[in-house]
């Protein structure tokens, strides 16, 4: 059997790398993405959800919460980086508003800010870690404690990254799509993992600097 | 435009790739990725078996050496099994089997060749993720494999991995790292798949299949799919945890002594564990559910009875399955409260798993039944699971547990319903879809050889278990005689290990069957050998890749067997999920009124 004879032979098209899916396919293909980035980022919700709950039990059973001699979380900062992760959200949404409106030029504005907004939050955060590393607050000594505290922020620290490296991604493949609809469709997953990457940090801030 | 065109334009049809590179490594395609998992999936549950054979004659002939492979094995012992050896051996064994064999045999190959081809659809929602998600798990199993060359040996710290255990104080050096790793490796391509199989089935049905219309198979990968999307992460939170403890200094489950003063919390390790785990047992034997209820309907020639309460019942148990992992932990001084409201909610699992079973029975009952190969491995399953569901309640039962917890009897409960349940289920699969993955029909002789050496040695084994394990064995214990109240436990244990070595022998039929239908001459296989009218039968054997030259629309559910008028029209005892019923006027049906109005 020759590669031709395995084809269907009954008029259905054949796809080719440059493939053109019509309006309907491609809003198809994009409610499929959807539901594809919606069970990914509920797998993710899983395992910060596990991480909440580890945090949970570690308090429910230790002794005294925050263990004795450990230095006092600073709240000014972490209160001024979350409201930073938080406006970094907002503009990505206005920036998600503008591209269905039509406005690439503001959406990548937008795009910039939010990232923009995302460093300084890192930056921000590392000199929390660097003035409570130097405090005394090590991993080693400061037990569950300190083990939560520095794995709860460093881990989101690095989704921020990922999110911040997604970000820039966009900005650079986003305009260079054929479509309105493609377009929108890889922006909205972007900025899905970003409200993501926000909404975690909602819970660890109060978690981990406030109560 | 057509709802059809539409979909067709979808899942355009792809060019059948040529290149060796893109045919059968790099392969998008379901069925292709489907037999990779198949192949690895298999290769690691005869390591896994091999092992179960060496702790078998462990606690048979203690101490003595093992015959024949002893020497390759455990040559720098004298082909005797220390105890090293063997908490590795126990250890990997139990790991090995859940995550590197059944998985990918029942998820990783059933998932993906049956979901696509069931639904009607051309491939996977995400090919490329599906193929990424094979890879990874290769990957997972190499470092698996490495983790027996590493200085310490791998990972020795039972299958549960607790901490302390598995510290860096328990177990030292790489073997458990890398093998927590893989864990996390092989959690990463089920995630994967997970949402791929889930995408699909929420996607891409064809028109015409609703969700009541599903075979149970389906029904079974996807909420499984959906348990593996939710709960594995919970595993690899864990096992993160776990690997900073390790590595970083962290003391996240390091207590007492161990930890210097500031103290994390061993439980913690438990809690996580179980949250996975207790989903991870409904993960490993939805699929076989799904596979039985099919199969007992297809070869009972009747719809299956209650199809709509099967189905809400595999989806209690999916959604129960969430919310009672505390009764693996009973005698961790558990809240008294806490522990009632946990065993309560296990026991009430039993009910949709009852129901489930009460379907089955009636869909046999006056049913006109083959003892076909599939229908034999069906009939296999509902027995061990029912035996493994019912030595079940007693441990789900705080009082009894906390005489039978960590004893044989448990093992013997788990094995039955998660191994023998799930090797017998995904071996009736294999014999089922034979014609799907390879092109031909396996032989039937051979099969049913391998069916009752099986089923037998499955049965022996894991009662045997439940016996000892009664009379008061604990369970992982190198040498289970050492006691002056298990001495007399030597004989049931040999016995026990009797029935385990008819067990591994009975696979030699399966392997050259195996062997036949993979690499032998294929004989002519009917398109459609079993007479059903699900849409997998619709297309050649094995299927194109793009599956569906059009894609079909679908009129009816997939159990329209021995419907009295089909029988009389078309002549035979099944109706096609996508057939167009009555058929078009002119040929039999005009003839067959008309004969009636005379």
């Amino acid at each position: 059997m020759t590669d031709g004879d395995e084809q269907p032979s009954m008029g259905t098209a054949v796809a080719q790398k440059s493939h053109i899916l019509s309006p309907q396919a491609e809003r198809s293909a994009h409610a499929t993405g959807k539901v594809g980035m919606i069970l990914f980022l509920a797998s993710w919700a899983m395992m910060f959800g596990a991480l909440f709950y580890s945090y949970g039990i570690l308090r429910a059973r230790a002794p005294m919460w925050p263990p004795s001699g450990v230095p006092e979380a600073p709240l000014v900062v972490p209160a001024i980086i979350t409201v930073m992760i938080i406006a970094s959200s907002v503009m990505l949404e206005q920036g998600r508003k503008a591209l269905t409106a039509g406005n690439l030029h503001l959406f990548q504005r937008m795009l910039i800010g939010a990232v923009v907004l995302g460093v300084l939050f890192l930056t921000l955060q590392s000199q929390v870690w660097m003035d409570l590393w130097t405090a005394g607050l090590r991993i080693d000594t400061a037990g569950r404690f300190g083990s939560i505290f520095y794995f709860l922020t460093i881990f989101h620290a690095i989704h921020v990254v990922v999110g911040l490296c997604i970000l820039s991604w966009m900005l650079r493949t986003v305009p260079r799509l054929d479509t309105p609809i493609a377009r929108y469709a890889r922006a909205q997953y972007a900025a899905w993992f970003w409200h993501f990457v926000s909404i975690v940090w909602l819970i660890i801030f109060p978690l981990v600097y406030v109560y | 435009m057509g709802i059809q065109a539409e979909y067709q334009d979808l899942q355009p049809v792809h060019h059948t790739p040529t290149k060796f590179f893109y045919k059968y490594l790099w392969s998008t395609d379901h069925k292709v990725i489907a037999r990779q998992f198949l192949w690895g999936g298999l290769i690691f549950l005869a390591l896994g078996g091999l092992q179960a054979m060496f702790i078998r004659w462990q606690w048979a002939f203690p101490g003595e050496p093992v015959p024949v492979l002893g020497e390759i094995f455990f040559g720098d012992s004298g082909g005797v099994i220390t105890p090293g050896h063997y908490t590795s051996l126990f250890t990997s064994h139990g790991l090995i089997m859940i995550f590197w064999a059944i998985t990918p045999l029942m998820i990783g190959a059933f998932g993906n060749l049956t979901i696509p081809l069931l639904i009607g659809a051309r491939d996977m929602a995400f090919p490329r993720l599906n193929a990424a998600s094979f890879w990874t798990w290769a990957l997972s199993g190499v470092m698996v494999l490495t983790s027996f060359m590493v200085p310490y040996g791998t990972a020795a710290g039972g299958w549960t991995t607790y901490p302390p255990v598995s510290g860096n104080v328990g177990s030292p050096g790489w073997g458990q790292s890398l093998f927590v790793l893989a864990l996390f490796t092989t959690g990463t391509a089920t995630i994967m798949g997970a949402i791929n199989y889930t995408t699909t089935t929420i996607r891409l049905r064809a028109p015409g299949m609703t969700w009541m219309r599903m075979p149970l198979t389906v029904w079974g990968q996807f909420l499984t799919a959906a348990l593996n999307v939710l709960f594995v992460p919970v595993l690899a939170a864990a096992g993160i945890l776990l690997l900073l403890d390790r590595w970083f200094g962290t003391s996240f489950y390091v207590a007492g002594a161990l930890s210097g003063g500031a103290a994390g919390d061993p439980i913690l390790f438990q809690h996580l564990f179980w949250i996975f785990g207790h989903p991870e047992v409904y993960i490993l034997i939805l699929p076989a559910w799904g596979f039985v209820g099919d199969f007992v309907s297809y070869f009972s020639r009747k719809p299956h009875y209650w199809y709509k309460g099967s189905v809400y019942s595999m989806t209690a148990v999916t959604i129960l399955s969430a919310v009672v992992y505390g009764h693996h932990m009973y005698t961790t001084g558990m809240s008294p409260l806490l522990g009632k409201s946990f065993m309560l909610l296990t026991l009430i699992i039993s009910v949709p798993a009852e129901l489930l079973f009460l379907n089955w029975l009636h869909t046999m009952y006056h049913g006109s039944m083959r003892k076909t190969v599939p229908m034999l491995f069906a009939l296999g399953t509902i027995f061990v699971f029912g035996s493994g569901g019912l030595t079940g309640l007693p441990l789900a039962t705080i009082s009894t547990d906390l005489y039978l917890h960590a004893t044989m009897f448990v093992v013997g409960h788990f094995h039955l319903t998660m191994a023998s349940a799930a090797f017998l289920g995904t071996f009736g699969a294999i014999y089922y879809w034979m014609p799907k993955l390879f092109g031909t029909l396996a032989n039937e002789r051979l099969a049913k050889w391998h069916f009752w050496f099986s089923f037998i040695g499955l049965n022996g084994v894991f009662i045997g278990q439940l016996i000892s394990g009664y009379a008061g064995q604990p369970r992982r214990l190198y040498d289970p005689f050492q006691y002056a109240f298990t001495e007399h436990l030597l004989g049931i244990n040999q016995i026990t290990s009797y029935f385990a070595f008819f067990l591994a022998f009975g696979q030699i039929f399966f392997v050259i069957n195996w062997f036949k239908c993979v690499f032998g001459k294929k004989g002519a296989c009917p398109d459609n050998p079993w007479g059903v009218g699900t849409l997998e039968w619709t297309v050649s054997n094995p299927p194109p890749v793009y599956n569906f030259a059009e894609i079909p629309t679908v009129y009816r559910g997939p159990y329209e067997l021995s419907n009295p008028e089909v029988k009389e029209v078309l002549g035979r005892d099944w109706l096609g999920q996508a057939e167009i019923w009555p058929p078009e006027p002119e040929a039999p049906f005009e003839q067959s009124e008309s004969e009636a109005s005379k």
